[in-house]
């Protein structure tokens, strides 16, 4: 109560400040006067009078200020004073406000920026019911990176025995129907689910409902559908329950429709059923499912790893060095971008100290120009702490500035971002409250991180000094604190670009080292053909004819695409003894015969496969160097014997799978990406594959003598006068795919790149702006220097070797700091080593030849003094 | 000591000023003197914690203000105790009254 009266007084007195002011000057004065008279009944004059009461009762002015100031709407007048009287000084320097307010903009938009992406991306609980207790679970061999999938038996141990979840799923995503009867064939992509996933995750059908239990044991027949697909190719159909869609040639009714899921599997357009009837799908050495479980509330992730890892161990043949892993749902989304996102923000967050560091110089420089105000206003009777303030708020006006314009930079730069890069739960990515209130945050502390340097310089003006000479200040911008902010971000300038540096390295490293192919002039597209059967018949003839056609000169079919992806085998030899327990996994792939020839490798020893090694020759292999390496070091692998039984699904073979000679050795390839090292890899015919599982579908490989696109349409039109219903997805050239598949690195580099040249050129600016300050104010002393007589040489190497010697130590910093810090970033790099010699070359001597030339700029100002012009300016 | 006037008690002044108050509505100068007359001059009131004082207990809404004519016929603000002032003033110097009472046995015990 008292207090609600206490602001409708504030606020009155605030609103009504005129009258309430001669009120009280009316008031004063009435008490002056009463106590005036009354001693001037005791026989005083009048003007003694007033002068005694003044004494005893103080002075009317201050008592005034003092009533004044006493409410709280003083300090927001005074604030409010501040703020316009800020803005009037930043309005009078349009030059410094411009420059100071771009680079705060470009530091608070960039960190606010990247702060979006990594708070929709990594920060942001996935939108699920209780999705901080949902965990991917797979399982690992101790030592070994490799993830083990599960099989479908596995799971059922886990969901039977396990007491930790609340509910358990499978699924599989990543393969696709083709559906026919409207229009040309097209890919649906699939993502195969068990009855639990949708309740596990809390999503109800948007339309129509899900499978029924039961249901699960018949393939087909009824299909529930994704938002995406229902609006995008269905376009929104309101009677769409009860539609039949003819997927794989069965006619299959829709019975529900799926409300969006963004941040998983968004590429879904149907979510079919894991049917566990499948002879494949029994095979308790087949893991290829991806389970997902939820929690109940108390149990520890540790615990559940134990549970399941002793319920994995009960099963038969179980390595006792294999155990499972949980690992937050949300981390498994987003765990191949982590690394790059933080490696950005380390960046970006040191672009915001540059920018700390270059306003808080210039306006060091500005304050130096102010003491002589300052000074006035001490002498005045202005107080420290009112001049703190008002410095401050100054400060504040000038980041909200930076702020509100690096808001707008960041909402636009956040948007391209999106764009450019393909990074997951990308669809939630936004400014939204958090990245305002993050944006506010850094905008007050950037104000009041600016305003420290120059406010203490403040505090210490020598008011007597400042009065008598009128003239600027020349030690306070050449003086140790300036110094000490020019280095510190010259030194933070180094340490992001030697980041940007190595990345950038890395990055044309896994363009450019060998990839053991030539991926110009290929073209590739995916076939996928769920009919095995027409697939035998299919696929021969298709890179029969594709060879054919004019300007190809050679066609083949892979499992694989060369830098991006590869399939997992596991090994058994015949020359050795096997622990079936510790089964080696190397990366295997089904080629037709002039694969090799197609993406272009290099046959080190033996022979490539021919046609002729089909389904009624001898079994055989091509491995290549390096699993060569691995397995026969020092010895010709050519004519050993190995067995090769591939893990996947669909897998589907009974007994031991049969042993092959190697026929051949093939040069390293980089199968799973251009920057990873190339590990153990082998190749086996397709015509051999007795799972028939390969003949589900193929990567098309079509090297060409001219430009790869022309011939998209003649191969497209081949491959549909050869089956009429087969879809073709990812028509590409191969340099397209692996730009596609490099892209997180690429966008890492570019970003860190790119702040790593806004901190040089702020560097530069902090630099030229320093030498070109500190010789307007020496033209006085450069003048007397040439009329001694030095030469103008002289004066540049003077001016010059000041502004060396602080990048210099500010480079020498940076390259310690960079020393000490990359080892950090290990994980991020490829084929350059954290200290790699050539980026710690580079950077330093760009470094020293961008503080030459801006030194160099104002220090030839300085060697053009006329000394008579010089010496007559005082 | 007793020759200079002595600060007042810290929180003391709106109680006396209310004091006063209760007799009849008074103006700023009105208070000052009547308060230096009943403490027989060991009290003088600087102007501004004077002014300040009266601010702050109509905000508070103890007192209210009004601009009346005084017997010299000149225009002055006339502050008066509302109900609210009343009420206050009988609490405050009960309280007063049961510290000073305290205050004093404790002293004398000693």
């Amino acid at each position: 109560m008292s207090l609600l009266r206490s602001m409708m007084g504030g606020l009155r007195s605030l609103f009504r400040k005129e009258r309430l002011s001669q009120e009280l000057d009316e008031e004063l004065n009435g008490f002056l006067e009463m106590a005036a008279e009354e001693k001037m009944k005791e026989g005083m004059s009048r003007k003694d009078a007033l002068r005694a009461v003044r004494l005893e009762r103080g002075s009317l002015e201050v008592t005034k200020e003092v009533v004044r100031s006493a409410g709280w709407e003083s300090l927001v007048e005074t604030c409010w004073q501040d703020l316009r009287f800020g803005f009037r000084t930043l309005c009078k320097s349009p030059g410094f406000t411009a420059v100071a307010v771009m680079t705060l903009a470009l530091g608070i938009g960039a960190n606010t920026a990247v702060f979006t992406v990594v708070e929709s991306v990594l920060l942001r609980p996935l939108p699920f019911q209780d999705s901080a207790r949902l965990f991917a679970i797979w399982a690992a061999q101790k030592g070994q990176p490799d993830r083990i999938g599960s099989s479908l038996p596995e799971f059922e141990d886990y969901k039977d025995q396990s007491h930790s979840f609340e509910y358990i799923a499978n699924m599989l995503s990543g393969w696709t129907y083709t559906w026919t009867g409207q229009g040309e064939p097209r890919t649906v992509n699939c993502t195969g689910i068990s009855y639990d996933f949708f309740s596990m995750l809390g999503v109800r059908p948007y339309l129509g409902r899900l499978y029924e239990p039961e249901e699960y044991h018949v393939d087909g027949v009824q299909v529930v559908i994704s938002h995406r697909f229902w609006k995008e190719r269905l376009g929104s159909d309101p009677h769409v329950i009860g539609r039949i869609l003819n997927l794989d040639g069965t006619a299959q009714t829709v019975i529900g429709v799926m409300p969006l899921v963004p941040d998983l599997f968004p590429e879904t357009d149907v979510w079919a059923k894991m049917v566990p009837d499948f002879r494949w799908m029994r095979m308790r050495g087949n893991k290829f499912l991806d389970l997902v479980g939820r929690l109940k509330p108390g149990v520890t992730r540790e615990q559940a790893e134990q549970e399941l890892t002793a319920i994995l161990h009960r099963g038969p043949g179980e390595s006792p060095e294999v155990s499972v892993h949980l690992v937050p749902l949300k981390d498994e989304l987003t765990g191949n971008v982590r690394s790059q996102l933080q490696i950005v923000m380390a960046a970006v967050a040191l672009v915001l100290l540059i920018t700390c560091a270059n306003v808080a110089y210039l306006l060091l420089a500005r304050s130096s120009k102010r003491q002589s105000e300052i000074a006035l206003r001490v002498s005045l009777g202005a107080g420290k702490g009112r001049l703190l303030r008002q410095f401050i708020t100054e400060n504040l006006v000038l980041a909200t500035l930076g702020g509100v314009a690096g808001l707008v930079l960041a909402v636009g730069s956040v948007r391209l971002f999106d764009r450019i890069s393909s990074l997951p739960r990308s669809a939630s990515i936004g400014v939204d409250v958090y990245a305002l209130f993050f944006a506010l945050s850094i905008t007050i502390l950037t104000g009041l991180l600016v305003a420290l340097a120059p406010s203490a310089a403040f505090s210490r003006v020598d008011l007597i000094a400042r009065l008598k000479t009128g003239r600027h200040e020349v030690g306070s911008v050449g003086g140790p604190r300036s110094r000490l902010l020019l280095v510190s971000e010259i030194s933070l300038a180094v340490v992001l670009s030697v980041a940007a540096g190595l990345l950038l390295r890395s990055f044309r490293q896994a363009e450019h080292l060998d990839p053991g192919f030539r991926p110009d002039h290929l073209l590739t597209a995916y076939l996928r053909n769920n009919d095995w059967r027409a697939g035998r018949l299919f696929f021969p003839e298709l890179v029969e004819q594709t060879s054919e056609l004019p300007g190809v000169s050679a066609a083949a079919l892979g499992k694989c695409i060369p830098g991006v992806y590869a399939p997992t085998a596991t090994l058994v030899f015949s020359d050795r003894l096997n622990d079936s327990l510790n089964v080696p996994s190397v990366e295997a792939c089904w080629i037709s015969s002039d694969f090799f020839k197609a993406i272009g490798a290099r046959l080190v020893k033996g022979r490539f496969f021919t046609i002729h090694d089909d389904a009624n020759s001898p079994a055989v292999v091509i491995v290549n160097q390096a699993l060569a390496e691995s397995y026969w070091p020092g010895h010709n692998p050519i004519g050993a014997q190995i067995a090769v039984d591939y893990v996947g699904a669909g897998r589907n073979i009974a007994g031991a799978p049969r042993f092959r000679e190697v026929v051949g050795v093939v040069a390293d390839v980089k199968q799973k990406g251009l920057d990873r090292a190339a590990e153990p890899a082998l190749y086996t015919p397709y015509l051999q594959d007795e799972t028939n599982h390969a003949f589900a579908g193929f990567n098309l490989f079509v090297r060409t003598t001219g430009p790869p696109t022309s011939f998209a349409g003649t191969v497209r039109a081949l491959v549909q006068s050869l089956r009429s219903d087969q879809p073709i997805d990812a028509m590409q050239t191969m340099n397209d795919a692996l730009f596609r598949a490099l892209a997180p690195r690429r966008i890492s580099g570019v970003l860190v790149g790119s702040f790593a040249g806004l901190a040089l050129i702020l560097s530069a600016i902090g630099i030229f702006g320093m030498i070109a300050y500190a010789v307007s104010q020496r033209t006085h002393e450069f003048g007397v220097r040439m009329a001694l007589g030095a030469r103008q040489q002289d004066v540049l190497q003077m001016v010059i070797g000041a502004g060396l010697k602080i990048a210099a130590t500010g480079v020498f910093v940076g390259v310690g700091a960079s020393l000490a810090l990359t080892r950090f970033m290990r994980s991020l790099l490829y084929a350059v080593g954290p200290n790699d010699p050539l980026t710690f070359a580079v950077i330093p001597l760009l470094f020293a030849l961008v503080a030459l030339a801006a030194c160099y700029i104002p220090a030839r100002r300085a060697m053009r003094v006329d000394p008579i012009v010089a010496l007559r300016c005082e | 000591m007793a020759d200079k006037p002595s600060d007042l008690v810290q929180g003391t002044l709106d109680m006396l000023i209310l004091k006063t108050l209760a007799l009849e509505p008074m103006h700023g100068y009105g208070i000052a003197v009547r308060l230096e007359q009943m403490s027989t001059g060991v009290f003088r009131l600087n102007a501004g914690s004077l002014f300040v004082a009266f601010q702050r207990l109509q905000r508070a809404g103890l007192i209210r203000s009004e601009w009346k004519a005084t017997e010299n016929s000149r225009r002055a603000k006339y502050y008066a105790l509302t109900e609210q002032g009343r009420k206050r003033l009988d609490t405050e110097t009960r309280e007063w009254g049961r510290q000073v009472a305290a205050i004093a046995r404790i002293l004398e015990a000693s």
